[in-house]
């Protein structure tokens, strides 16, 4: 049963209503049925004496005449009044004169009161008027009334009147509350109906119905709605940072987490961090670093801690992260003592700086690298020039005829330095700076030429396959020296099977996506040409892995090996504008992958070389044994050549030989002294040869433009130990000029000044 | 004239009784009394006589009556009742009208000899010996605020205003209300409901 708190307004203003008008309307009609029944008595005794006075008064002319008939008459006029029981008139001497109903006898008479005098006797009023006319009794009226009668009639009426209008009024009450209460409760239902459904739903969008009314009722309803309009605004906003405020921490590319300062707990952890440690978020929230070995080196996190503890904060510390996985990432570790909500806290960012480590000690190792090759071509220069003046002085002895009594050692001599002149095109091709004869060449047709030769090189106890993929696009590449690059991966193979195994050589077009350059600092990204070579061998350790590739370095016994193929490779690669990579696991083999560029991308920008008058030419494998019979003697010209070189022994050679063979030689030791001998003679001079590296600030290209500006007819070779692309690529007018690689013999010599002289370009 | 009985309560043995002034087993003692006197007298032994009754209506009739402000010569003059003819009431009468106040005037009796101005007379009996002169008299009060009164049949058809006839050994009234209303007398409706009301013209019944 429900309290009369409990019960809906509505049905309190009701019982309310009710309770009051009933209460109120009791009391009255109790008040006035009081006063009517107090009343009753005295009214009823001024009735019945003043219907006994006008019963008197009627009966006097009766009974002074003696009329008993005529007296009955009037006192039978009583029967109007239903609760007059009795009447007697007696006369004068108090005999019964006439009566009306009960006739009572005349010694009950007695019984009743006195003159004028009122009786109330068990429920009947009796009463006595005497009747007098003129002052003299005539006789004497008796009555007798049921007043008992009249009052049950009477509280009867009442008890009806009572009901009736108690029924009426709560009717009437309660349909007029009906009506009045919606007048207050229908407002403050609506303003309980919407506030409840704001609370369950939390929609603060919605409204209460409008009302216009100016009392409290339509103020409350006003203010609630503002309040509501307030509030939804304050609701958006909130929602909006929230959401802002959230997406900003959990999609932050950089790994944050936020934990309790108390004992390092794990509160939030964003994306970052959940990809960085590789774990879901039931792994991280609530727990602590050290519970879950998210720490490497759990000590270093304890000092972190301690320092925030201490309001410090921590910028950029290296600690180290175990992945759910279980790998280790390095990491860079900033944090800041922060509070929410009162709780002390501190933000941590994660940087993840293993893949950058990787890529700085690859690119250390790439540096020293090319500090290596500068050296070797440094080297190579120099030793270069050495051999030119031992392969020209043998030269001339032997064409000379004379003095020469030992022929055998001078041929000795000459075989000697082509040896130290392959050795030093190695050492050239490995630091990139090989002269290149670079052609359109078909792949495949490619990798069947060196499946023909590879089997007898390699012999037969290791099963050889070649996969070579159809359909792959042309590539521009130097044919002698890929050759040599599979040769030589071939041989590490073949020396890495000693009890025999599987070699697999493969080419393939490969994509190289953009990520793949992170991981290799050589890489570049697009399509590529991998050229692979495979075995089964006892594969690298890790700790000569990185050195693989250094020049000299080498695992083979003494005599076995230069150190210079691997190198070799690397160099070849690097000058196609690819890129080498090995992979290797100790016991299960290696794979050397070299990656070249397709045809659409020329790699080394350099003109054709059937188009360029290239004379120099490395490869030329029988340039040693052509001097020998075909050694040309006599006059080839009489030209003036002025011939510029640093190198006293060189420029020694090429001036000999030149006056040798005819020519006028006018030489200088650098390019400011070929500039002065120039203005005496410049106009004698029909050809410049000169070296291109040079020592006081005028090199042989800037010497040459100079020369020629001056004589447009000037014939120019350029000759240098580096390769040409280093000289080509200094000066301003490729195609007039002509270049020879040293170290060059002199009958290259004499067959590049005679047709430079012969040429008709200006 | 034959003198009748008439039956009536023993007025004169009662008066004395009042009630109020005696123990109500006095009271109830004397009307005992009373009541077995009252059967003697009503057994016939001790009839009241007929002008004894008569007496007393003549009486009762000035209470019933109004009489106009010029009736009198002085507000204290009494109210005079004549008797014309033979005077059948002996003293009963003047015994009866002694003393009383009727309308704060005292009542007088007065024997009218033929002579007499009958004008001095607010009430006029005419006995019944008198019934020859009846026309006379009516003429003669013609227009006069005289109440006249009779015991003659035929009186209200002469101009009589008030006759009283025995029937069946009781008193009827009979009341010419025209006679009396020409002589600007009232009487009261009381006593007029009791009466029997004739006109001039009227054959009274019985």
């Amino acid at each position: 049963m429900k309290s009369f708190r409990d019960i809906s307004i509505k049905r309190k203003m009701l019982v309310m209503t009710l309770v009051i008008c009933g209460s109120v309307l009791f009391v009255a009609i109790l008040a006035l049925f009081t006063f009517q029944i107090l009343n009753f008595r005295s009214n009823y005794q001024r009735d019945t004496a003043t219907l006994a006075a006008i019963v008197a008064e009627n009966s006097t002319a009766a009974l002074a005449f003696r009329d008993a008939a005529a007296a009955a008459e009037v006192i039978g006029s009583l029967q109007a009044k239903p609760n007059m029981e009795s009447a007697v008139l007696t006369a004068a001497d108090g005999s019964i004169f006439a009566h009306y109903g009960r006739l009572v006898p005349a010694a009950f008479l007695t019984r009743y009161p006195r003159d004028g005098e009122f009786l109330f006797e068990g429920g009947k009023l009796l009463y006595t008027r005497p009747v007098v006319l003129e002052k003299k009794r005539l006789g004497t009226l008796y009555l007798s009334s049921d007043y008992g009668q009249t009052l049950g009639e009477l509280l009867e009426i009442y008890g009806l009147v009572i009901v009736g209008i108690t029924l009426v009024s709560v009717g009437l009450a309660m349909s007029l509350a009906g009506r009045l209460q919606r007048i207050i409760a229908d407002p403050i239902l609506r303003l309980a109906e919407t506030a409840q459904a704001v609370g369950e739903r939390s929609d603060y969008s919605l409204r209460i119905v409008a009302s216009d009314r100016s009392d409290e009722l339509g103020r409350l309803s006003r203010t609630f709605n503002e309040m509501l309009e307030r509030i939804e605004s304050q609701d958006q906003a909130i929602k909006e940072s929230r959401e802002r405020f959230s997406k900003a921490f959990d999609f932050n590319p950089t790994p944050i987490s936020l934990h309790s300062m108390r004992d390092g707990a794990i509160l939030d952890a964003n994306m970052g961090f959940r990809a960085l440690a590789g774990r879901v978020p039931m792994e991280l929230i609530g727990k602590k670093p050290d519970d879950v070995g998210l720490c490497a080196d759990m000590e270093r996190f304890h000092d972190f801690l301690a320092m925030l503890r201490k309001n410090w904060p921590v910028r950029d510390e290296a600690c180290r992260l175990r992945t759910g996985a279980g790998a280790i990432r390095d990491i860079m570790f900033s944090a800041e003592a922060i509070e929410i909500e009162g709780a002390d806290c501190f933000i941590a960012a994660w940087r993840d700086i293993t893949d950058q480590l990787v890529l700085e000690k690859q690119l250390r190792h790439s540096q020293k690298m090319d500090a290596v090759g500068q050296l070797s071509a440094g080297i190579a220069h120099d030793f270069n020039n050495l051999l030119t003046v031992i392969q020209g002085n043998a030269s001339l002895a032997i064409a000379d005829g004379q003095g020469a009594p030992d022929l055998e050692l001078l041929e000795g001599i000459l075989t000697a330095t082509h040896s130290a002149a392959k050795l030093v095109r190695q050492l050239l091709t490995f630091s990139n700076k090989q002269v290149m004869e670079v052609a359109t060449v078909d792949i495949e047709k490619l990798m069947a030429s060196i499946s023909e030769m590879l089997p007898r090189l390699i012999g037969e106890d290791i099963l050889l396959k070649f996969e070579i993929l159809p359909d792959l696009p042309m590539v521009r590449v130097d044919t002698i020296m890929i050759e040599q690059m599979i040769l030589n991966l071939s041989v590490n193979a073949r020396d890495a099977m000693p009890r025999g195994g599987r070699m697999t050589i493969r080419a393939e077009a490969v994509e190289i996506a953009a990520d793949a350059v992170r991981r290799d600092p050589l890489a570049r990204a697009g399509r590529f040409l991998c050229l692979s070579v495979s075995d089964t061998g006892t594969g690298i350790p890790a700790d000569v892995l990185p050195h693989i590739f250094e020049p000299f370095f080498t695992t083979k016994p003494v005599g076995k090996g230069s150190g210079l193929g691997l190198a070799t490779t690397y160099g070849i690669a690097k000058q196609h504008g690819g890129w080498i990579s090995v992979e290797s696991e100790l016991g299960r083999g290696t794979t050397f992958r070299c990656f070249l560029a397709f045809e659409s991308e020329d790699p080394l920008k350099q003109p054709q070389p059937d188009a360029s008058p290239l004379v120099g030419n490395a490869h030329d494998s029988g340039a040693a044994a052509s001097y020998r019979g075909s050694g040309p003697v006599g006059s080839l010209g009489s030209e003036t050549v002025l011939v510029v070189e640093d190198e006293d022994s060189v420029r020694r050679f090429v001036t000999k030989t030149l006056e040798f063979h005819g020519y006028t030689v006018i030489s200088a030791r650098d390019g400011v002294e070929a500039l002065r001998i120039w203005d005496r003679n410049g106009t004698k001079i029909d050809l410049l040869l000169t070296d291109v590296v040079m020592p006081h600030g005028i090199s042989g290209t800037e010497l040459a433009r100079r020369l020629s500006e001056a004589k447009p007819a000037l014939k120019v070779i350029l000759t240098s130990g580096y390769n040409r692309e280093l000289a080509a690529g200094t000066t301003l007018m490729p195609g007039r000029n002509r270049f020879i690689a040293k170290p060059y013999e002199y009958e290259a010599l004499l067959k590049a000044v005679r047709s430079s002289l012969d040429s008709k370009e200006g | 004239m034959e003198t009748t009985d008439l039956k009536c309560p023993a007025e004169v043995a009662v008066s004395g009784a009042r009630r109020g002034r005696f123990p109500k087993w006095a009271r109830a003692f004397a009307a005992i009394c009373i009541a077995g006197l009252c059967a003697r007298l009503l057994a016939g032994d001790a009839a009241v006589s007929e002008y004894q009754v008569k007496a007393t209506f003549i009486y009762n009739f000035t209470k019933f009556t109004d009489w106009p402000a010029g009736a009198f010569e002085s507000p204290n003059a009494p109210i005079v009742i004549g008797i014309v003819g033979d005077d059948l009431f002996g003293t009963t009468i003047d015994d009866l009208v002694r003393g009383e106040l009727v309308r704060n005037r005292l009542l007088a009796v007065k024997r009218l000899r033929p002579e007499d101005d009958l004008r001095g007379c607010n009430l006029l009996f005419i006995s019944f010996s008198a019934k020859d002169r009846i026309p006379a008299l009516i003429s003669q009060l013609k227009g006069s605020p005289v109440l006249t009164v009779s015991e003659i049949e035929g009186f209200a058809a002469q101009g009589g205003m008030v006759n009283l006839l025995v029937v069946n050994k009781n008193l009827k009234i009979e009341i010419n209300q025209a006679a009396v209303d020409e002589a600007g007398l009232q009487i009261s409706a009381k006593l007029l409901r009791l009466a029997h009301l004739v006109g001039p013209n009227q054959k009274p019944t019985n």
